[in-house]
């Protein structure tokens, strides 16, 4: 995570002193950034799943009592998983498809390195949830996401 | 899909065509347009193409490069100096990349010229010289672009389209090549204040529909489909020639100087384009054999002007 | 079965699922049925590398963070203490303005509430400010300066507006200008609010003087800059906006971890970590939103509730009225970034159709969702202040009343009086 964002860091602040100062640029940089910023983006989530602080709107679980609600989110917690592994599983053939491709997303890295993050991070958040699921200890659902 | 927005006059001459075809094939093929890039960008729609949700897209020729390399070969720089021109080359070439495209993998209805891309910037440039002290924008990293590029030792600054006219506003880039058109169409006229009257690329775009789910329909449906399409990109054609010629002049009007390069300048532009085309040939970008044909068909097109012209 | 299916989704959404897995749920089942292979949602979420303007997102939330961390809100409260705690009502109008700046630059993610509300809240009461009042007030303030830049949903939403094709030319940099005057005229009727409704016994709490001015500038002298260099550099076009972020975090890493050292290079990571799944959140909300939209048009959804909306309603007036009821419920239940994805692409053709200009749509929409956060029973920032005080809900609900009637009557400036907002678009 660090290193995904500090080379994001890196490389946006490079081309700056590059366009400003010597009027050039790395032709492959924005590629580079947008592509790091995907995985930022598939990766954090994939961290937040680990106890389950997706952003969401739980305006009813968080009326209901106490006994119920463990339940509830039991079977929240278990229907996420299932769609999450469909997630994954579209995906991850849409990726195998493009393999057969030779567009690059930057530099000789071609666009299927790039989209993998796609359907591992769905992959990962499913098994998260599933664990969630018969362990919902480890979630924090207060609705904050702070 | 395609990115013309509604209500352009080729969203209009597409839902036309659809209509036509409805009819003419007792509803059996009904076409589908997606306007206004609401479908994604070319690569998208690319996408979208191989897991069958969309048949086609309308795009530039050099979205579909990968697919037939030597689609790109108008994208030479500076080797045409007058629209007469283009006509008589796009008539021989035209229907050998119409041909290139079908062994691709896509159908299409013929090419709809989109007009020169000359350059267009804040300061005026008449020599490629000066280009070099300018912060050039270029839409894509493709191997034809870079190899112009690097014979004009350009390092451009690639940019999606839809940050090009904040780029232009904070000076992030002061000069593009693109068509009048585009330009006034997409507001990047606003921050510019040059035209250089030097052709740089020919652009054209075609309407792809993948080979497969096209042969899938019935074969007299096929021909009537490929017929009302011809004609619509025929009359494409002429219009956006048209279209091009009034957006350099509405350019003008509204104070924006075209730039005529003198003799010597313009000498400096062909030599670099000369070095373009020969890096061109080495990185094999374009096979040997369609650039030779498309100097050999300009020559004879220049020989037989100049013996009719007094 | 397609409706049954969608709703029961809906429904688990309300319950707790995340939200960005029922928005794929939705889309997933929609292109089922619209006989689409299901490897078209890789292709649509792939799509968020397209966003303008994407890197400024995680740079920015980073810079957020890096504030939070520090003690930069003290540093900024005896500032704003020095120059303005002189007058009656001065510590409220401090808390207005603190708070306001603070949200700007860390986003409404609750840490105004948190770090800030935590020192103003015991320093209001202390010098006198009734109890619930200066509960409300840290409250109300918990998202206030939303609308000036660069509050990062600010810039998302200028991001999904270039995305579409839009009647009329506008820049991020619009918007960010367009919200500095309706911000200052919350704070300002906030601020008389304060001076009133304290029934005139509002206290000043520290007499002027020049030499803690300057100490407390001096403190804060590596951190003042900051929105200078920023805006000043953003408006006057030194650099672009995704590169004001780059700028800023630099800045934020050496003054905070060298200069002020309030943070060490070691929880650098965490803080990374920290940021990033935040980050995560929202891209993958923004992501899954794109394949919903894709859904949308292939059914030519925005078509149909375009020509339903302009059916139905006639007037520009009254249009702006269901809009402000409409979004001021959905701020309450949805967060804000989901609600400027999920709403922004189907709003904006239909607010043009009634001449209403895209950066004010941005600001009305900002302002609702503002006002949202705090509107009972579920706006979000109620429950972290209940949190974070340790007060039962309902009396965080009678605090926040005479607030949100302020505010609400700020927004009706905003909504029915457009110059405020485009007076300084061109
Ligand atoms: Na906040
Ligand atoms: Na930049």
């Amino acid at each position: 995570m660090t290193l995904l964002f500090f080379s994001l860091l890196f490389i946006a602040a490079l081309q700056i002193v590059l366009r400003n100062i010597f009027d050039s640029g790395l032709l492959w940089g924005d590629d580079f950034i947008q592509s790091v910023v995907l995985w930022i983006g598939f990766v954090g989530a994939m961290y937040a799943s680990r106890n389950a602080s997706h952003i969401n709107i739980d305006v009813i679980s968080r009326f209901l009592p106490a006994a119920f609600s463990a339940f509830v989110y039991r079977a929240v917690y278990g229907l996420t998983s299932i769609i999450c592994a469909a997630a994954a599983f579209f995906s991850g053939q849409f990726v195998q498809l493009e393999m057969e491709d030779s567009v690059n997303a930057f530099l000789n890295v071609p666009i299927w390195v790039v989209e993998i993050i796609i359907p591992i991070s769905f992959a990962v958040i499913g098994v998260r949830y599933l664990l969630l699921m018969f362990n919902p200890a480890n979630a924090h659902h207060d609705g904050v996401n702070s | 899909a395609t990115l013309s927005p509604e209500g352009s006059s080729w969203m209009q001459k597409f839902r036309e065509s659809a209509k036509e075809i409805k009819a003419r094939t007792d509803s059996r093929v009904k076409i589908k347009y997606y306007p206004g890039g609401v479908m994604g960008d070319d690569a998208a729609v690319l996408k979208k193409i191989r897991i069958r949700q969309l048949h086609g897209g309308a795009m530039t020729g050099g979205s579909l490069a990968r697919f037939y390399k030597d689609s790109q070969v108008y994208s030479m720089p500076l080797k045409f100096d007058s629209l007469a021109q283009v006509e008589h080359v796009r008539s021989v070439i035209d229907p050998i990349i119409v041909e290139g495209f079908e062994e691709g993998g896509f159908v299409t209805f013929g090419l709809a010229g989109g007009g020169f891309a000359y350059l267009m910037s804040k300061e005026p440039i008449t020599n490629p010289e000066q280009m070099k002290q300018h912060k050039v924008w270029t839409p894509s990293t493709d191997e034809v672009s870079n190899a112009s590029f690097e014979a004009f030792d350009i390092s451009p600054i690639p940019l999606p389209i839809g940050d090009v006219l904040a780029g232009l506003q904070t000076d992030l880039i002061d000069t593009i090549a693109t068509s009048p058109v585009a330009a006034i169409n997409l507001q990047w006229h606003t921050q510019l204040k040059y035209v250089t009257e030097v052709p740089i690329i020919y652009i054209y775009a075609v309407l792809a529909v993948d080979k497969k789910a096209f042969k899938k329909i019935k074969a007299a449906d096929q021909k009537v489909v490929r017929e009302v399409m011809t004609k619509v990109f025929t009359q494409l054609d002429a219009e956006t020639r048209n279209d091009n010629q009034k957006a350099l002049a509405a350019l003008e009007k509204q104070g924006i100087e075209i730039l005529k390069p003198s003799a010597s300048d313009l000498a400096m532009w062909q030599e670099k384009a000369q070095l373009a085309e020969a890096n061109l040939m080495k990185s094999a970008a374009l096979s040997p054999s369609m650039i030779e044909l498309l100097n050999k068909t300009l020559s004879s097109y220049n020989a037989k002007q100049s013996a009719t012209s007094p | 079965m397609l409706l049954a299916l969608v709703l029961s989704i809906v429904f688990v959404a309300l319950l707790g699922m995340p939200l960005f897995i029922a928005i794929l749920a939705i889309a997933m089942v929609g292109f089922h049925f619209a006989d689409i292979d299901l490897m078209v949602i890789a292709i649509d979420l792939y799509r968020i590398v397209q966003t303008p303007l994407l890197e400024a997102i995680p740079l920015f939330t980073f810079a957020g963070y890096l504030l939070s961390a520090s003690h930069s809100s003290q540093r900024l409260v005896r500032v704003t203490q020095a120059l303005l705690g002189w007058l009656p009502g001065g510590l409220a109008i401090v808390a207005l303005i603190a708070c306001a700046l603070f949200t700007a630059f860390t986003g409404a993610s609750g840490v105004t509430i948190v770090a800030l509300g935590a020192l103003l809240y015991p320093a209001l009461k202390q010098a006198g400010y009734n109890g619930r009042f200066s509960l409300g007030l840290v409250t109300s303030s918990g998202s206030l300066g939303l609308l000036f830049p660069p509050s990062l949903p600010l810039i998302l939403f200028g991001v999904i507006a270039l995305q579409m094709e839009i009647p009329v030319a506008m820049s991020i940099e619009d918007l960010l200008v367009a919200g500095l005057l309706p911000g200052l005229l919350m704070i300002a009727l906030l601020a008389l609010w304060s001076i009133l409704g304290q029934g005139g016994k509002t206290p000043s709490t520290q007499p002027f003087s020049w030499q803690e001015v300057s100490q407390s500038i001096k403190e804060a002298k590596w951190e003042i800059p900051l929105p200078l260099i920023l805006l000043g550099g953003i408006y006057s076009g030194i650099f672009a906006l995704s590169e004001a972020a780059v700028v800023t975090v630099i800045y934020l890493l050496i003054v905070e971890v060298w200069v002020y050292k309030d943070i060490k290079l070691k929880q650098l990571p965490e803080l990374v970590s920290e940021a990033m799944v935040m980050v995560g959140g929202i891209l993958v909300i923004l992501a899954s939103s794109l394949v919903l939209t894709s859904y949308f048009i292939e059914i030519e959804a925005p078509t149909a509730l375009f020509d339903w909306v302009t059916q139905h309603i006639e007037s520009p007036l009254s249009f702006l009225l269901i809009l402000n009821v409409f979004l001021l419920v959905l701020g309450a239940f949805l967060d804000i970034f989901s609600a400027i994805v999920i709403m922004v692409p189907l709003l904006l053709p239909i607010a043009a159709s009634f001449g209403v200009h895209p950066v004010h749509l941005g600001i009305i929409f900002l302002a609702n969702m503002q006002i949202g956060y705090m509107t009972p029973p579920v706006g979000m920032n109620l429950f972290i202040a209940s949190y974070r005080f340790g007060k039962p809900i309902t009396e965080i609900y009678r605090s926040t009343i005479g607030f949100m009637l302020v505010l609400l009557l700020a927004l009706a400036v905003i909504t029915y009086w457009p110059q405020l907002s485009l007076v300084f678009v061109s």
